[in-house]
């Protein structure tokens, strides 16, 4: 018989573990990232203007995935990997848990390959990525090796620099064309249902709380503060959307690639000509706590499974990164992984209700025969 | 100690290497702050751009400018030929006004917008403009002593946006280029030996110039298409003329009717205060003003009719009727419309009010 609670959580020390206000930040600045930059133009091909109802349906989903994992984490008073050694045993629970150590690989191949693509499209055609990425992750890594504590501090800075940015919103809205968002809920439920699915790309992030859960000082009363993340979360999406769509027409939106940064192309300011420079040099505090928060949930797994040292899984990893943000070369290649993260991404969420069902019908069954 | 400086290392790096760009001093480039383009043949168009030079000596002249003209087929063609005339590397992300000559906009600008919408270093609130005659002539004169050309053809035009003219810019006419149901607007400009005048309003079907109307109408456009907040109107009553400014209209578009048998009505809401007139005072007829705004509504509402009426036999919606269609009933089918527009019945209902009359009576 398996014994509950026999998952080997090591103690975390109370000195690297963040308060529960905190939580706030690493759920919206995980979730907030490369995808608003350009989720408008594919949740436009799936249902059109309604588009906008699709992103409230992915904020409701993703609450109740919130509450799911919290649950899967209170039960099993660990992370990730404690619950998958708990319910599938140490050999199969450890092959999932790497899954998932990829799985956050795989995301911060994504944002860091697509912030490269950005920068060379819009900034410097001629950016040598090798050299760049490389500088990139150094950086990434400087704060991933810092710890759990230094990670959560950068997507607290990111939140607050990446805030001003939205009062931009003012510029585009006084070309608003309001009636494009008329006649509300003209597509089929089947529409909005499918771009709902395209815009869970942009919401992934919560699933990291898997993770770092048990570094959460008083972990019940981190639940509100990861709540109201996602709600920000929503809401800023909800705006953006909002924006985009009374800016750009319906087929308009559609051949542009990255719609709110060509957003910024409107703005003017007496002392900046082309704000659009401004606004991608500030979305590196944008991303870089993505792409930290991720490496270190990435080598945080292995560690946990294998016990290994974090700092080698990191330099691992980080070779891999480089590696391969390396040999992605064009827009095709980028379009296909950021089609591929979307679709993983999405199993990913699918598979935590799963987990949340596993996990309660074990605990029935469990006390059943106890 | 040691281990400190061994942790920043790559924090030091970074900062240092990630901060580095690109330097270009604007001594260095040629910043390309208008350009035209001339429609040759089938085939061949010739580009024309002005580049300010800056004079090294503080001689109190700046307004010296260099003109690069080249002809080919292709936008990158006369890019690569204006590039090796230029001793300086050739920048056009200040570009501020894009002129067309009529041939080429009657033969389709579709591939200039491209260009424009796609180059990352373009902004949107470049003017876009037709030319009547040649625009390689037009850059190359110099206008003012004191303003370059490129600055004179863009306060021309956002100048009049402030009164009679509608609003237009790159991001307005792609918007309309892109969207079901609305077509694009851009100035009509024409060149006198000192000045530049606004002709009139070009109008587009896609990207092909197809109709045109007079500068003294663009305020009977403007009333239809957008609030507006300034520009002035003529209204000839009674063997005098008045002249009404206007301080406030708005204008809001009522579907009477759905799709299979359209009827629009154009709600056209305007306060003005009579500011001019031909005769010394007004006539103390009580009811002279209500007289005044009755003509004014009906003129007003003859023009409006005219216009649109001009513009269904032009098979054109500048008004954007489509565009209003699709946000009032449900599924709007593009297609449909296309073939009932011509013979789409609208209304215009224009209600005046002349609040003022100046400070003598």
């Amino acid at each position: 018989m398996i014994k509950p609670k026999q998952s080997g959580t090591q103690a975390i020390s109370e000195n690297v573990k963040v308060s529960p206000t905190l939580v706030f930040f690493l759920i919206h600045s995980m979730q907030v990232g490369i995808g608003i930059l350009g989720f408008e133009r594919y949740i436009v091909k799936d249902a059109g203007y309604d588009a906008w109802v699709s992103v409230l349906i992915g904020g409701v989903i993703m609450h109740i995935l919130i509450w799911m994992i919290y649950h899967i984490l209170e039960d099993s008073d660990g992370d990730l990997v404690s619950v998958h050694n708990d319910l599938f045993g140490k050999f199969l629970g450890g092959l999932f848990s790497i899954i998932f150590s990829f799985y956050y690989l795989l995301l911060t191949l994504t944002v860091i390959r697509t912030f490269v693509e950005v920068v060379q499209v819009w900034i410097f055609p001629r950016l040598n990525v090798w050299v760049f990425t490389f500088l990139f992750l150094l950086l990434a890594y400087y704060f991933a090796a810092g710890g759990f504590r230094i990670v959560t501090g950068m997507c607290l800075f990111s939140v607050i620099l990446g805030l001003p940015i939205l009062a931009l919103k003012f510029y585009p809205i006084q070309y608003a064309h309001l009636e494009n968002l008329f006649p509300v809920i003209d597509h089929t439920l089947i529409e909005i249902l499918s771009a709902t699915k395209t815009v869970t790309l942009s919401y992934l992030g919560i699933e990291l709380l898997l993770i770092y859960y048990p570094f959460i000082k008083k972990p019940v009363s981190s639940k509100k503060w990861a709540h109201h993340g996602v709600f920000f979360t929503t809401l800023l999406y909800l705006v953006t959307a909002l924006v985009s769509f009374i800016y750009y027409s319906e087929k308009g939106i559609q051949g542009v690639i990255w719609p709110t940064i060509s957003l910024w192309k409107i703005v003017e300011f007496p002392f900046v000509e082309r704000f659009e420079y401004v606004g991608i040099a500030l979305w590196v505090y944008v991303i870089l706590p993505n792409i930290c928060l991720a490496l270190w949930a990435a080598s945080r797994v292995p560690r946990r499974v294998f016990h290994f040292r974090q700092r080698w899984v990191l330099i691992l990893y980080f070779i891999i990164l480089y590696i391969a943000s390396g040999l992605l070369k064009d827009r095709e290649m980028i379009d296909t992984l950021n089609d591929w993260t979307g679709k993983i991404g999405f199993y990913v969420l699918l598979y935590i209700p799963i987990l949340f069902i596993i996990q309660k019908a074990m605990k029935k069954a469990r006390k059943r025969h106890a | 100690m040691l281990k400190m400086i061994y942790r920043f290392v790559p924090f030091y790096i970074s900062i240092c290497v990630l901060a580095g760009c690109e330097i270009n001093s604007v001594e260095d480039v040629a910043i390309i702050q208008i350009g035209g383009y001339d429609y040759i043949d089938e085939e061949k168009f010739r580009g024309t751009v002005s580049v300010p030079e800056f004079s090294r000596f503080e001689t109190g002249s700046t307004t010296s400018e260099k003109y690069f003209t080249a002809t080919g087929e292709t936008l990158k063609e006369i890019h690569a030929k204006l590039q090796g005339k230029s001793s300086k590397p050739l920048i056009h992300g200040k570009i501020a006004v894009n002129l067309y000559n009529e041939e080429l906009a009657e033969n389709d600008i579709s591939f200039l917008l491209d260009n424009l919408m796609r180059d990352a270093s373009i902004g949107r609130e470049v003017y876009l403009a037709v030319v009547d005659g040649s625009s390689k002539n037009m850059i190359e004169t110099q206008y003012s002593e004191s303003e370059r050309t490129a600055r004179y053809i863009n306060g021309v035009i956002k100048n009049n946006i402030k009164e009679n003219f509608p609003t237009t810019n790159l991001h307005d006419f792609s918007y309309a280029y892109h969207a079901e149901g609305m077509d694009g607007f851009l100035p009509l400009l024409k060149k006198y030996s000192d000045h530049i005048d606004i002709k009139g309003i070009a109008f587009f079907k896609k990207g092909k110039f197809v109709h045109t109307i007079p500068f003294s109408d663009s305020f009977v456009f403007k009333v239809m298409k957008e609030n507006m907040k300034h520009g002035s109107r003529k209204i000839e009553y009674e063997d005098h003329d008045y002249i009404i400014e206007n301080i406030g209209s708005g204008v809001k578009y009522h579907v009477v009717k759905g799709i299979e048998d359209p009827k629009f009505r154009i709600e056209i809401n305007l306060d003005g205060i009579l500011n001019e007139t031909t005769r010394f005072k007004l006539p103390s007829d009580p009811k002279f003003l209500a007289k005044l705004e009755s003509k004014l509504t009906k003129d007003l509402e003859e023009d409006c009719l005219n216009m649109l009426e001009e513009f269904k036999e032009k098979n054109i919606d500048p008004i954007g009727f489509g565009n209003v269609l699709k946000s009032r009933v449900r599924g709007f089918d593009y297609d449909q419309w296309k073939e009932i527009y011509p013979s789409a019945d609208i209304e215009v209902d224009v209600n005046v009010e002349i609040l003022e009359t100046g400070i003598t009576s």
